[in-house]
């Protein structure tokens, strides 16, 4: 069973994990959007990745802290990493009905 | 922190549905199918903005739950992922049992 000080480490390699998929995901709607020749879309695509790809970087450079200190909220993050699936919903939205 | 994984495991959740969406309207468009798969495309985009809201509202509520020391809720948003998932699946094995039928 995984003790506490394991739990920094699953927490960052989770928003690893989430930034990578975004990533994928942003550049298979950049791609399609590309094909439709959509700029519009494209930048929105373009700026979904790059967020997803920044978090991600972020998140596997910063190690895992082993103070006790009291941990930020995660909320602000939280709302930014729920904002890409949106957007990139939006973009997938677009190209299905147009 | 487990709460945090649990939101982002739902977030990743939302991504697959909405690369689902986006792949299976790319195709459609390419291989000159359907335009029911459009909807079914758009549908899978929508479910999977909603399941990334749900992700955040579900991590505030058992946030929540937890500093106030209550029980935690169950997650809204498992019954319309199951539900979403057998109803793309059903609908487009419908349609490629219907295409190669005919």
């Amino acid at each position: 069973m995984d003790g506490p000080g394991l739990q920094r480490e699953r927490t960052a390699l989770a928003w690893q994990r989430t930034g990578v998929s975004g990533t994928l995901v942003g550049g298979v709607a950049v791609l399609a959007a590309m094909h439709r020749r959509g700029a519009g879309l494209v930048v929105v695509a373009i700026l979904a990745t790059i967020v997803c790809t920044l978090a991600a970087a972020v998140a596997s450079t910063r190690p895992p802290r082993r103070t006790s200190v009291l941990l930020p909220s995660p909320w602000t993050r939280l709302v930014a990493t729920a904002a890409i699936p949106v957007m990139l919903a939006g973009v997938g939205l677009a190209l299905a009905i147009t | 922190m487990a709460n945090e994984r649990t939101a982002l495991a739902w977030a990743r959740t939302a991504l697959a549905f909405v690369a689902g969406g986006i792949g299976l309207t790319s195709v459609t468009r390419l291989a000159r199918l359907s335009r029911m798969l459009d909807v079914i495309a758009a549908l899978m985009c929508l479910l999977g903005a909603w399941l990334a809201v749900a992700a955040v509202v579900g991590w505030w509520r058992k946030e929540r739950a937890m500093r106030t020391g209550r029980p935690l809720p169950a997650p809204v948003a498992l019954p319309w992922l199951a539900a979403g998932v057998v109803g793309a699946g059903l609908v487009i094995g419908g349609y490629v049992v219907a295409t190669l039928g005919g």
